[in-house]
């Protein structure tokens, strides 16, 4: 918008300057000094005026359309007809809830993750893939079917470190920071020590030991008279 | 950010306009200097504005910033990027602002070139540019906004109707808007005049160019139109007397008409309030031809919307413009007319009955396009006024058109004779009858109105033959004669060779054109034209935005295969509009037009072939007479005032 608003003053500036190059390049007449004040103060008005009246500052960074999602959109809606003519395709499913939790289209993701786990009773990925899907529809709560859902994947593989992460954020956001860090530990523990995730899982679990901490010194301090 | 700052430098461009419009010409009135010279950094900013403005249009359409409304309705991502530029002016908004850009760009050039002309009648003409331009300015900002917005911005656009996707269109409307606005110069030099400057030689001199220059222009932008319509409407026509067409035909006729008045205006003197009310006509003509495409009124591939609202401010523009001008008119024109005297036969007698030619078949096309119009619009009832109508009416006002064409340079300025006329042109008309009788014979079985049109044309050749040797005569001198002859003069020959050429190929393409529409299996073969066609099949395309069918046509004469034909149905992607490619080999001699139609059953299509000799030649002869024009503008001495020159009236005493 500041960049907006120089160029703009600069373009109307820079095209009254132009106009009124005569006043300063020829000599000295009569009636110029009058008529350079009157277009000096009316001009910029009027346009001001105009512009306050026809232009959309509000539009001016519009966010810019995406040249590869018309493309994906296209593709999905392909595979999704294909699908109707052959649906037990497990592998087009997959890419097609994928797709769909790529373009925001929750309830199709979530509808095609939910054929993926009927289809794939005994797998944990599925059950996963659908409680983070469903979980972007609860504005990234994890509380509630989310949970459900990675505790069944968890029964099926008690190393699926996803369900494990999932389990861990939904007790931190109950403020249940103890189990969280369990849950961290679990996942710690099953990961390569030197690797990003277990770097980044260090960093919550010492954050969350240390808000354990001042949350203990305040209910000290609340329980002092 | 950019259209925000296009629209905004638009807003500008009209306040600078409205400045341009007012103070120049008061100044003018009131010998106020400083007043008038605002006039040129006005012209000056207001064009770079506009084309900054244009700029700003152009990049959103290639950048596919669809949170401007008309990018969202004339574009598309899957558009050539080539397109998507051209697609800036596919749309009403756009095309106005390339009008605009026009004007902005004559306004300019008379400001920065025009040092010749007197200060007052360059304040004058620059100003009553500026006025044209605060109308257009204001009608694009509050009825047209090309940077309207779209918010939230569409995903994908609706596409560019599809025929328009061809290069004959990213040219064609650029020139015939040069042309259309070019008269607003010519208009302006008339209104300076009646508002206070001299109906001079000077005067003329000054003014003449600029209409020529309009003229080219109009005439390359026509034919190019035609050009275009005969490739890709896949019909092989060339002139259809669409009301669009005949909108852009009448200020061509008007301004024909007004650039041979302002030669003898120039030369001799006469006719001046004449002129100066062609001058008025063509641009009247201009501004009727774009309310005609632009208000709504008729449909057709141009006229991209029907909003009332700017049929009504046209209306009001045009009734200002064009009754402002001749109320003007009737108020300042010189009451007596102090120009030369001329005979009955004379150099201006034949002039004049150009003019008068011209302004009848001016007056057939007019009426011809309004009269439905205004039946229709009364509740009158429909009628279709079509191709019969012109030709009985329009085609017999060219024939004295075209003797005249080659009768009027011979004739004297003044004063001539007809006798010593007859007697030097007897063997011309005899040459030219035998010629054209036997190019007629020739050409493909005879036909009197083939005979007839090449006659015209061989006539119109053979006076500008000895036109040209009456003048250098035919000795060891004649090397150096050829040199001194004025560039204007050769631009006379060249356009008037150029209407010869013309009617040479509308005649032969009218007598002998023949079409065949079958239906082709892979092997069938058929004949036309001297030539056989052997059809190999079809094949499917993709294109960029589109997918069709190509089928292959080989054409063969005399046992051997001189080329084959790729014509094609395409279906676009977005529009699922259907357009069909033909495949045109060109040549001299004529073209050879395959258009493929429908595909039928059992792997047969339906095939249509025409074979139009010498049709190159009706856009050939268009283009010679815009060469011819561009070669009179080219000369200095017709722009330079010679020194010591004496005012018309005191020349005529």
């Amino acid at each position: 918008m500041t960049a907006f608003i120089a160029l703009a003053t600069l373009l109307v500036v820079g095209s009254l300057a132009w106009l009124l190059r005569p006043s300063t390049a020829a000599g000295p007449h009569s009636q110029q000094r009058p008529t350079d004040v009157g277009l000096i103060v009316v001009m910029p008005m009027t346009i001001f005026a105009l512009y306050a009246a026809l232009g959309r500052p509000d539009a001016i960074a519009p966010p810019p359309a995406d040249p590869d999602r018309a493309l994906a959109e296209e593709r999905t809606a392909r595979l999704a007809a294909r699908l109707d003519t052959s649906p037990d395709d497990v592998a087009g499913w997959r890419l097609l809830a994928r797709s769909h939790e790529q373009l925001r289209h929750m309830p199709e993701a979530i509808r095609a993750y939910r054929r993926l786990v009927a289809m794939q009773p005994d797998d944990a990925a599925p059950l996963v893939d659908l409680a983070f899907a469903v979980s972007a529809t609860l504005g990234g709560s994890y509380s509630g079917e989310p949970i459900t859902l990675a505790r069944k994947a968890l029964a099926l593989d008690s190393r699926d470190t996803r369900a494990l992460a999932i389990v861990a954020n939904e007790a931190a956001q109950r403020d249940d920071l103890e189990a969280a860090i369990a849950a961290w530990e679990r996942i710690d523990a099953l990961v390569p020590a030197d690797s990003d995730v277990a770097r980044s899982l260090r960093l919550n679990i010492e954050a969350a030991q240390q808000m354990l901490a001042a949350q203990r010194t305040d209910v000290q301090q609340s329980r002092l008279p | 950010m950019l259209p925000e700052l296009g629209h905004l430098a638009l807003i500008v461009a009209l306040v600078i306009a409205f400045v341009q419009a007012t103070l120049p010409i008061v100044g003018a009135a009131r010998g106020n200097a400083y007043w008038m010279s605002l006039a040129r950094p006005a012209a000056q900013i207001q064009c770079v504005l506009i084309a900054f403005a244009f700029g700003c249009l152009a990049h959103a359409f290639m950048v596919n910033d669809f949170s401007l409304t008309i990018v969202s309705t004339h574009s598309n991502e899957q558009l050539p990027l080539h397109y998507r530029f051209a697609a800036t002016w596919g749309s009403h908004e756009g095309s106005l602002l390339m009008w605009i850009l026009m004007l902005g760009g004559w306004g300019c050039t008379v400001a920065s070139f025009g040092n010749a002309l007197p200060r007052e009648m360059r304040a004058r003409v620059v100003g009553v540019l500026g006025i044209v331009s605060v109308g257009f300015l204001l009608f694009l900002l509050m009825t047209s906004n090309p940077f309207q917005r779209l918010v939230p911005a569409a995903l994908q656009g609706r596409d560019l109707n599809p025929v328009l996707q061809d290069w004959g269109m990213i040219i064609h409307p650029p020139m015939l808007y040069m042309g259309y606005v070019g008269f607003a110069v010519a208009f302006a030099f008339a209104i300076a005049a009646l508002l206070g400057n001299p109906l001079d030689l000077a005067w003329a001199r000054a003014a003449r160019p600029w209409a020529t220059a309009a003229w080219c222009f109009l005439t390359i932008g026509i034919a190019l139109g035609s050009w275009w319509a005969y490739r890709v409407l896949g019909w092989g026509g060339w002139w259809f007397w669409d009301p669009v067409e005949n909108a852009s035909l009448i200020p061509w006729l008007v301004g024909t008409a007004l650039i041979h008045a302002l030669a003898v205006t120039e030369r001799r003197g006469v006719f001046r309030n004449w002129t100066v009310l062609l001058a008025i006509g063509a641009f009247s003509m201009s501004l009727l031809g774009t309310f005609l495409v632009r208000s709504g009124v008729l449909s057709s591939v141009h006229t991209f919307s029907n909003d009332p609202k700017r049929g009504v401010f046209l209306l009001v523009f045009l009734t200002i413009a064009i009754g402002g001008s001749l109320a003007l008119f009737a108020w300042r024109a010189p009451r007596a007319s102090a120009g030369g005297h001329f005979e009955l036969v004379s150099r201006e007698t034949a002039l004049l009955a150009n003019n008068l030619l011209l302004m009848v078949a001016t007056g057939t096309v007019l009426l011809g396009t309004l009269y439905p119009l205004v039946l229709d619009a009364l509740d009158l009832g429909k009628i279709s006024v079509g191709t019969p109508y012109f030709e009985t009416v329009f085609v017999p006002l060219i024939v004295p058109l075209a003797i005249l064409t080659g009768l009027g340079p011979l004739l004297r300025w003044k004063k001539a004779s007809l006798a010593d006329l007859a007697r030097r042109l007897r063997w011309v008309f005899v040459a030219s009858v035998v010629a054209a009788t036997a190019a007629a014979l020739l050409s493909g079985g005879w036909s009197p109105w083939v005979a007839f049109g090449l006659a015209m044309s061989a006539w119109i050749v053979a006076t500008t033959a000895v036109n040209l040797f009456d003048r250098v005569g035919f000795d060891a001198h004649v090397a150096t004669r050829l040199a001194a002859q004025p560039r204007r003069y050769y631009g006379m020959l060249a356009a008037h060779c150029g209407l010869a050429v013309f009617i040479a190929g509308v005649a032969l393409v009218k007598g002998h054109e023949v079409e065949r529409d079958v239906a082709m299996r892979i092997g069938d073969t058929t004949e036309l034209g001297g030539y056989r066609f052997r059809f190999a099949g079809a094949s499917p395309v993709v294109g960029a935005n589109y997918t069709g069918s190509r089928g292959a046509v080989v054409v063969v004469r005399d046992g051997s295969v001189v080329d084959t034909l790729y014509p094609e149905k395409r279906t676009f992607n977005v529009q699922r509009t259907i357009t069909t490619e033909a495949a045109i080999r060109s040549r001299p001699s004529g073209d050879l037009y395959v258009s493929l139609g429908e595909p039928l059953a059992d792997g047969a299509w339906s095939v249509r072939i025409y074979a139009k000799p010498f049709v190159g030649w009706i856009w050939g002869g268009c283009l010679l007479m815009a060469i011819g024009g561009f070669l009179a503008v080219a000369d200095r001495g017709q722009r330079r005032l010679a020194p010591g020159a004496v005012p018309i009236a005191t020349q005529a005493a």
